[in-house]
């Protein structure tokens, strides 16, 4: 059976959206993430521009400004609720490991 | 030492690993990508540099749009962010450079990745392959059936056999690249949601290499078996078609630099093109244009083999070797086809003034090479159902029944019927060959002797 698309969000989804938490300037995402993540983290322009554009599809984002070619976003409440539920996975998966060790 | 060089570089559309590695490659000897082509791509020449390459695909792109979208420049405009720059572009493929030495990937999630290049594989790559494929099984069957129902003809023909040859090989070829990306889609997937790797699809082209060489063989064979006249026919009327293909794609361009948009490139191109080759087929199909000047083609011969002796391209038997009268105003039409199985010699004597009181002669020898197709071939001549369509469809049964064959000096010989009535054709089956023949009088017992004696001997 095909996955439900987003069902597991990966790395660079998960910290695309926590950007996305405040408006945000798609291209000015390709620095939060590095920055946010003590460069552990990079994100691919072509990575960040086919994500922009399946969250938009998904309604997990909206675009809030358009000023010439430079757009931002910023969550909904659908994207919100995503990242909420992958926050509590990767929690539960933390916690596992601390029973286990 | 030239500024420029073209390479033939085969890639598969998105073996963007492999792609990456050679442009890396062709830029430490100091050769920069500049434009890709049709196979070939144009370098220009830099100071040799280590400099990173990637490969990427646009799915909303096409070859025909006459500048970058809004999309695609807000695309660049990222890419350019991260220190790529765009190189060149084809199509849907994107491909950059960037200096730095360890710069950041375009493509850094593979999951995401691997779904772009399926967006972008399920918009034209695998539509054309499976297009391509449909197109040849529905050659392939007509084919077929030409061969089912008159083998004797069609299985004498290399031209035809050549034609199913190539239709089963792209209709391999075809299937082979959407089942590879296919397969390769599977695994990708897999690999990029379980263990977060991209998987590379590979360069190996062993499967296309060994298309190409088969074709080639084929090709050889055809150009080797065929005349002289025939094979100069073949070659201008591929260059002809060839032209043509290059017409429509310096339109398309001409078209993409006057900033037409996408669309009607598209149906201009296409509409333009497709008139000009049917406009082409049709000239060719009717015999409207000669490709050979009438001097040339006397001297070139139909036939390159060596079954039937025909001294320069003179009928065996002519209208002289039946009536006594002046035929200086007839015309004569000799061919030969040979095939591994069989070798056919069509030939007509005729009258150049469309009288149907005037007489002529046309007949066939064929010659069955492998003796375990003679019942087969004599099988399916002696009876056959024609569909005929003009403004209603009519359907008339012709078959050949056995006639006394002593005055003929051989053992079979039938006569054509058609619903009923007889009809001036006879067919004289020699065991290794099969002649028919169609005098438009009654042949007197010397006439029917001669012709098997000319023609069973030739």
């Amino acid at each position: 059976m095909p996955r439900e698309k987003f069902h597991t969000l990966t790395e660079q989804m998960f910290y695309v959206l926590l950007c996305l938490k405040e408006e945000c300037y798609g291209m000015d995402i390709l620095d939060k993430v590095p920055a946010m993540t003590n460069r552990r983290v990079n994100v691919g322009s072509g990575t960040l521009y086919n994500l922009l554009e399946q969250f938009l599809e998904a309604k997990m984002i909206e675009e809030t400004k358009v000023e010439g070619r430079r757009r931002s976003y910023i969550l909904t409440q659908k994207g919100r609720d995503r990242l909420e539920a992958e926050y509590r996975r990767i929690c539960a998966q933390a916690e596992d490991y601390r029973r286990l060790f | 030492m030239t500024n420029t060089k073209r390479v033939r570089a085969k890639f598969s559309f998105y073996d963007r690993a492999g792609i990456a590695a050679f442009l890396e490659e062709q830029a430490k000897l100091g050769w920069m990508l500049e434009k890709i082509g049709r196979g070939i791509w144009k370098f220009k020449s830099i100071e040799p540099s280590s400099l990173h390459f990637a490969v990427t695909y646009f799915p909303k792109a096409t070859e025909y749009d006459p500048e970058p979208s809004e999309e695609q420049a807000l695309f660049y405009e990222m890419c350019e962010h991260t220190g790529w720059k765009l190189v060149t572009t084809s199509a849907q493929m994107q491909i950059f450079c960037n200096e730095d030495k360890k710069p950041v990937p375009i493509e850094t999630d593979p999951c995401v990745d691997v779904e772009n290049i399926q967006k972008s594989i399920n918009k034209v790559y695998k539509p054309l392959n499976i297009l391509l494929a449909i197109l040849c099984v529905i050659q392939l069957k007509s084919s077929i059936t030409r061969i089912v129902s008159n083998p004797m003809t069609a299985l004498s023909n290399n031209a035809e056999l050549f034609l199913v040859f190539c239709y089963v090989l792209l209709i391999l070829l075809s299937l082979y690249e959407v089942i590879r990306y296919g397969v390769w889609y599977k695994k990708a997937k897999m690999a990029a949601e379980q263990e977060g790797v991209f998987l590379n699809p590979g360069t190996k082209k062993t499967f296309e290499r060994i298309i190409f060489v088969l074709f080639i063989l084929a090709l050889l064979y055809l150009l080797i078996s065929s005349g002289r006249k025939t094979t100069l026919i073949n070659v201008i009327s591929a260059l002809g078609f060839f032209a043509i293909r290059i017409l429509g794609r310096l339109l398309s361009k001409w078209m993409k630099h006057k900033k037409a948009a996408a669309a009607e490139n598209v149906i201009l191109t296409f509409v333009i093109t497709f008139a000009l080759l049917l406009a082409f087929d049709y000239l060719l199909i009717t015999d409207r244009i000669n490709l050979l000047p009438e001097e040339v083609e006397d001297k070139l011969s139909v036939y390159s083999g060596n079954t039937f002796a025909i001294e320069n391209g003179e009928l065996p038997l002519t209208m002289e070797d039946f009536i006594e009268g002046d035929f200086s105003n007839y015309t004569t039409t000799l061919s030969v086809n040979e095939t591994v199985f069989s070798a056919q010699l069509y030939a007509v004597h005729h009258s150049e003034e469309p009288d149907p009181d005037i007489p002529a002669i046309s007949y066939t020898v064929t010659k069955i090479k492998m003796p375990q197709l003679h019942d087969w071939y004599l099988e399916k001549t002696l009876d056959q159902t024609f569909k005929v369509r003009h403004r209603i469809t009519f359907t008339f049964h012709l078959e050949y029944i056995p006639i006394y064959s002593e005055p003929w000096g051989a053992e079979h010989v039938y006569r054509r019927y058609s619903d009923g009535h007889p009809l001036d054709t006879y067919l004289i089956d020699m065991g290794d060959r099969i002649i028919t023949i169609s005098p438009d009088w009654e042949l007197t017992t010397e006439q029917k002797q001669t012709i098997v004696s000319v023609l069973g001997s030739i």
